[in-house]
């Protein structure tokens, strides 16, 4: 049924639009035709990283001031939401090259900015960041490996777990101690030249769900990086996530487990409806426990859109107020004594939020599917198989739900 | 005036601005973060009409003075709210952001300036 009324109350500006559309049109010509061949051969979406290339999406949040398009948050999640509708495979890929992009422009200097900044903008490069590390799992606040300072640089020795677009990517962002003798949080941020031989992408991804995004360990195996791939100063690069990568990666998360869900909607709304039962003659449609899943499922993904939206203007406010203290040198004091701000809290609850909506979706969209659904390569049961990667990604939501509960209660915080 | 809270211990709203601008003039953060910020601030009670303006000039709170400001218009960050709202806010009883949410207090201001504000009261009180 069309919308007859617009009672949204969400106004999107003509630049959002755009982007949207410019996304919707990604989606529906090159991703979701190649979604099932990623999936089925877990081959990296090159098909959907190159439209999105050339949509120019990969550009989106880079600040007017560096010369790109200036998007905000709220754009993101439009954009990241409508890939996932298409390949869930690709739209991961994409927020993690998304969580990089206002990390990297809140810090480089003018030359950095040429170097780093120009080619994000152009397409040329997408980006992955390698956080988690084998000792401290989805704990990633928690870092083990440590830069060495050698003559003109750095030399990086870092095992990460997982990498999203590992082996693809054409830089990496590299949080890692600072030096040996500093804490587990005093981070530097490097970005490392995807071509660098000394990067050793491990094995094969062969995950249950997004199967295409390559989210493979990956070994910095002794890089030499030079010293103006270093972001900002030395220590500050915990806050400088929390502040600019952490919104926009959990947002940008949650927008991707919200586009699944709708998948799994859209098809098996599709499916009822076109389903007729020989002995009935009627569509799978008439039946009134379909319906209920139906209604049961669009609650779900209204309540989960309504949140990501309020998240995400949230976290444009918040990066305003982020701006604020790090353009008066106070960013980095302050987001230390503040890590379980109600802010982030908020940012944690929706992650859980958007990730267990689209396992409940899914899980409802094959049941109302039938058989059929439980045939792989189905559009629901690869929706379910995806989305059951967002309760695991880090940080999981069990340790997500520890940390608010403690900000709640007022008990000691996991890295206290 | 207020019977319980923080804004208790003043007997009127000059006087909780009095102390608000020692604490805005001894917080080196808050320093920092108006440095080349000179604006006044007017705050204006729409209850019982009373009506100060604060100056911001060289990274310090000058002066508190009674009535409108006679400043630029440019510079100028106007605050309304009740004569309690306003002393439970300079107070740092209630966070300014979540009185605004509320609808108990009114900013006229350009965005930036709305920023700053809650950038100030945040490290000053850890809102």
């Amino acid at each position: 049924m069309p919308n007859a009324l617009n009672l949204d109350g969400i106004a999107l500006t003509t630049e959002q639009g755009q982007w949207r559309r410019a996304a919707e049109q990604v989606a529906r010509d090159v991703l979701a035709p190649h979604a099932a061949d990623v999936d089925r051969y877990g081959e990296f979406p090159h098909e959907g990283i190159t439209a999105v290339r050339e949509a120019k999406l990969l550009g989106l949040m880079v600040p007017e001031s560096l010369g790109g398009p200036g998007g905000s948050i709220v754009t993101g999640m439009l954009v990241t939401e409508a890939l996932a509708k298409g390949c869930a495979s690709t739209a991961m890929c994409y927020a993690m090259h998304q969580s990089t992009v206002p990390l990297i422009c809140s810090l480089v200097d003018d030359d950095q900015a040429e170097r780093f900044v120009d080619p994000i903008l152009s397409g040329e490069w997408l980006g992955a960041f390698a956080m988690s590390e084998p000792g401290s799992g989805n704990r990633i606040w928690h870092m083990d490996s440590h830069a060495v300072e050698e003559d003109g640089g750095f030399l990086i020795d870092s095992f990460k777990s997982f990498a999203t677009s590992s082996g693809h990517a054409d830089f990496y962002l590299v949080p890692v101690r600072a030096n040996a003798d500093v804490g587990p949080t005093d981070l530097s941020l490097f970005v490392i030249d995807g071509k660098d031989e000394h990067i050793e992408p491990k094995g094969v991804w062969d995950g249950m769900g997004l199967r295409g995004n390559s989210s493979r360990p990956v070994h910095f195996n002794g890089c030499r990086v030079p010293r103006e791939h270093r972001l900002g100063e030395p220590t500050a690069g915990f806050s400088f996530m929390m502040a600019y990568a952490l919104p926009i990666y959990l947002v940008g998360l949650s927008a991707c487990y919200l586009g699944i869900a709708q998948a799994a909607f859209d098809a098996a709304v599709a499916h009822v409806k076109g389903r007729i039962h020989s002995d009935t003659g009627r569509s799978l449609a008439t039946v009134e426990t379909v319906q209920r899943y139906v209604g049961e499922m669009k609650v779900r993904i209204d309540q989960a859109r309504a949140a990501v939206l309020r998240v995400a203007q949230m976290s444009d406010n918040a990066t305003v107020l982020f701006d604020e203290f790090r353009e008066s040198e106070l960013l980095d004091e302050i987001v230390r004594e503040n890590p379980d701000d109600p802010y982030f809290v908020e940012l944690a609850a929706l992650k859980v939020m958007a990730a267990e909506t689209a396992v409940a979706v899914s899980h409802m969209a094959i049941q109302v599917c039938g058989g059929v659904a439980y045939r792989r390569g189905h559009v629901t049961e690869r929706c379910y198989r995806d989305a059951r990667a967002g309760s695991l990604m880090a940080p999981s939501d069990d340790t997500l739900k520890v940390i608010m509960g403690n900000q709640l209660l007022g008990t000691p915080q996991p890295w206290a | 005036m207020l019977t319980e809270g923080p804004a208790a211990q003043f007997t009127d709203l000059k006087e909780c601005l009095d102390d608000f601008q020692q604490r805005f003039n001894t917080n080196e953060r808050v320093r920092k973060l108006v440095k080349n910020w000179d604006r006044q601030v007017m705050v204006e009670a729409t209850d019982t009409g009373a009506i100060y303006t604060m100056y911001v000039e060289d990274a310090e709170m000058r002066r508190i003075e009674e009535g409108r400001s006679e400043g630029d218009d440019e510079y100028l960050v106007h605050l309304q709210a009740t004569n309690e709202t306003l002393m439970e806010i300079f107070s740092g009883n209630y966070n300014p952001s979540t009185a605004l949410l509320d609808g108990m207090l009114s900013v006229f201001s350009n965005e930036r300036d709305k920023v700053k504000l809650e950038a100030c009261a945040m490290v000053i009180w850890g809102l």
